[in-house]
């Protein structure tokens, strides 16, 4: 019997077909990871993302009579918890990349040590979320060219520029020790290169009176524990004595703004929170504020005082709308 | 059947054959796990810590001292207790477990003072008349930069106590019976082995994920592996830890205590003089009365109630008749 080995005519057709379709599933994979959907895929800003190769040798910021203990270490999301071992998740789960960690010792004083943390971030907001949540309650502003978000304790300075958050830190407390921090911080600064001047939108919004510019947080995931919220920027106001936080949620579309909204409402009447108009809750004695304003989810939360409460949403409210007119 | 094929054929096709042949082998070859898979250790190979527990004495479980002298503090916290000499008989080898879990100042307090450590290691060998009093810890991030930088490595040996770094053959795997977490997971054991005593001293300081490390958290030192996987769970892994090792005595070191930003901290900021000092044969009570130090309640932090539920301790540290005092 004879055979011929070679494909017919129709075989090699639909070959040469789904070796195509292939080669176009190859390519649109290739394509969707070259140019992420952001809106889709997480919160990260192409604009803000560090190169891979970004690489920084800190030994060379030793100030005078200071010398490197070691060089500068590298740490991962596989080993950040070696080096701040439980403090790690608050990192990895803002969006952690990289951490350059770098410590000098005194020449003559082993008990002044300094020591460097510069985080890698997802992006600035990443950044700002790891910043404004360990940020101490007690410190004085400080600032390096137009840079706003930063720092200083008696012995450390704190600030981001773009995607990265540092720490500089001290172990002994002197005028002398804080500037060599101070300058440390300046020399940083200046190294970390930024393609755009950091700028969150929702910060302007919080109206000014009785707030606390000291407590803006902001949280990537959900801050009061509802399992609602998400992207959210929290400010604490404070009137009479009595406290409350003021929240704001940018969403994709007005449409999931509104969702939202209806999700914290459903919350609170399910925790069996009274209902006192349609956008204010009593919530085992506290007050609760929250409504839909174009694409922001925003209210009040945990406010001592009700007329309070309903004042600064009020003003919440007037805010938000006067910014997207 | 007839199969034909031409001299151009069969070299093509015997080609393909050879590179199908060789990637294979290739593959094959990179692939290959010499040592292959660890074997499993038997459940005879599985570790159990002794039990370095001293009978207790009712109204002398639970001391707490007021002070800013750290070396006063413990003198006289141990005092109330019945003295080191009820902890330490002569000839006893004392191990101390200290938090050095960073490689920071002291001035920091995030590890454990070494001035307190001084201060245990020579109670132990002068009014003790301990044979031997060893040092250790599993810091994993470089341990001898830890133990040098929190000044713990020459406090130590300054008050003549050896210092064992974690070295790799120096752990065991072990299972706790009943645990949801410790099973078959490597822990920090050879030094602990042939030691009569042990005394643990941590710092108070507030922790991102648990709420509070104190003296149950400072047995998470004892953890070799990837140990930040416990992270999801912290509440339980600490809970077992103090199921799974039973001390002495534990020091719990509120002179200055870290308030937030922990457990690294950092800034001054983070630190509060709270002047206060515990010692204790029950843990879980000198971690609950250590809570309010934090402005804590036992509830905010689980762990408490998950060891006292176990049988480790009780929250209710009034319940020991605790002893207060005040140094100056």
């Amino acid at each position: 019997m004879s055979k011929d080995s070679r494909p017919k005519t129709a075989e090699a057709v639909i070959s040469f077909a789904i070796l195509i379709i292939l080669t176009l599933i190859a390519a649109a994979v290739l394509r969707l990871q070259a140019n992420p959907d952001i809106s889709r895929f997480g919160i990260e800003d192409p604009a803000d993302s560090p190169k891979a190769t970004e690489s920084f040798d800190l030994t060379s910021l030793a100030p005078k009579n200071f010398k490197p203990i070691a060089k500068t270490k590298i740490y991962t999301d596989d080993n950040l918890y070696e080096k701040i071992n439980g403090k790690a998740p608050l990192y990895t789960e803002a969006g952690f990349k990289k951490l350059h960690s770098q410590q000098f010792i005194h020449s003559t004083d082993d008990t002044a040590i300094i020591d460097i943390y510069l985080y890698h971030m997802t992006n600035a907001k990443s950044a700002f979320a790891v910043f404004s949540q360990q940020r101490r309650p007690n410190s004085k502003p400080i600032t390096f060219q137009h840079q706003i978000f930063g720092y200083k304790t008696t012995n450390g300075v704190y600030f981001i520029k773009a995607q990265y958050y540092i720490e500089v830190v001290i172990s002994v407390a002197s005028d002398n020790a804080l500037t060599d921090v101070i300058n440390i911080g300046k020399k940083l600064f200046k190294k970390i290169p930024q393609t755009k001047l950091t700028h969150f939108e929702e910060i302007a919004l919080f109206p000014n009176g009785n707030l606390n510019t000291k407590t803006i947080t902001y949280s990537i995931d959900d801050p009061f524990g509802f399992g609602i919220l998400s992207n959210t920027f929290t400010a604490e106001y404070q009137i009479d004595g009595q406290t409350m936080l003021a929240f704001i949620s940018k969403q994709q579309t007005p449409e999931q703004a509104v969702k939202i909204v209806q999700n914290y409402k459903q919350f609170l009447l399910e925790n069996d929170a009274i209902k006192i108009n349609p956008s204010l809750f009593d919530l085992d004695g506290m007050f609760e504020a929250v409504h839909a304003e174009g694409k922001f989810a925003i209210g009040i939360h945990a406010a001592e005082n009700k007329n309070h409460a309903d004042t600064v949403a009020k003003k919440l409210i007037e805010k938000v709308k006067s910014h997207g007119k | 059947m007839e199969n034909n094929i031409n001299r151009r054929q069969f070299i093509a096709t015997a080609t393909k054959a050879g590179i199908s042949i060789a990637a294979a082998s290739a593959a094959a070859y990179l692939l290959y796990d010499k040592k292959g898979p660890p074997a499993k250790p038997k459940a005879h190979d599985l570790v159990t810590f002794p039990d370095y527990s001293v009978p207790k004495i009712t109204g002398q479980t639970i001391s707490i001292v007021k002070g800013d002298d750290r070396t006063k503090s413990v003198d006289k916290a141990i005092d109330l207790l019945g003295g080191i000499e009820r902890f330490v008989k002569p000839g006893d080898n004392v191990i101390i477990k200290p938090n050095a879990a960073f490689a920071t100042s002291p001035a920091l307090a995030a590890t454990t003072n070494p001035q307190l450590i001084a201060r245990v290691v020579r109670l132990c060998y002068d009014r003790g008349q301990a044979a031997k009093v060893y040092v250790t810890d599993n810091p994993i991030n470089d341990p001898a930069s830890c133990f040098t930088l929190s000044g713990i490595a020459k406090a130590a040996t300054a008050a003549g106590a050896k210092l064992i770094l974690p070295k790799e053959n120096l752990f065991r795997n072990t299972t706790l019976a009943g645990a949801k977490l410790i099973k078959n997971w490597p822990v920090l054991y050879k030094p602990f082995e042939k030691a009569d005593k042990l005394i643990a001293i941590a710092p108070v300081k507030d922790h991102h994920r648990s709420g509070a490390s104190m003296t149950m958290k400072n047995f998470y030192g004892l953890l070799g592996g990837r140990r930040n996987i416990f992270h999801q769970d912290i509440h339980t892994i600490i809970a077992e830890l103090s199921m799974m090792i039973k001390p002495t005595l534990v020091i719990l070191d509120g002179t200055v205590s870290m308030i937030s930003n922990g457990p690294t901290g950092g800034s001054f900021d983070d630190l509060k003089n709270t002047n206060t000092l515990i010692a204790s044969c029950d843990m879980v009570a000198a971690d609950s009365f250590g809570a309010q130090l934090l402005d804590l309640k036992v509830s905010d932090l689980p762990y408490l109630e998950k060891a006292q539920n176990a049988g480790v301790g009780t929250t209710d540290y009034n319940s020991l008749k605790p002893k207060f005092a005040t140094v100056t």
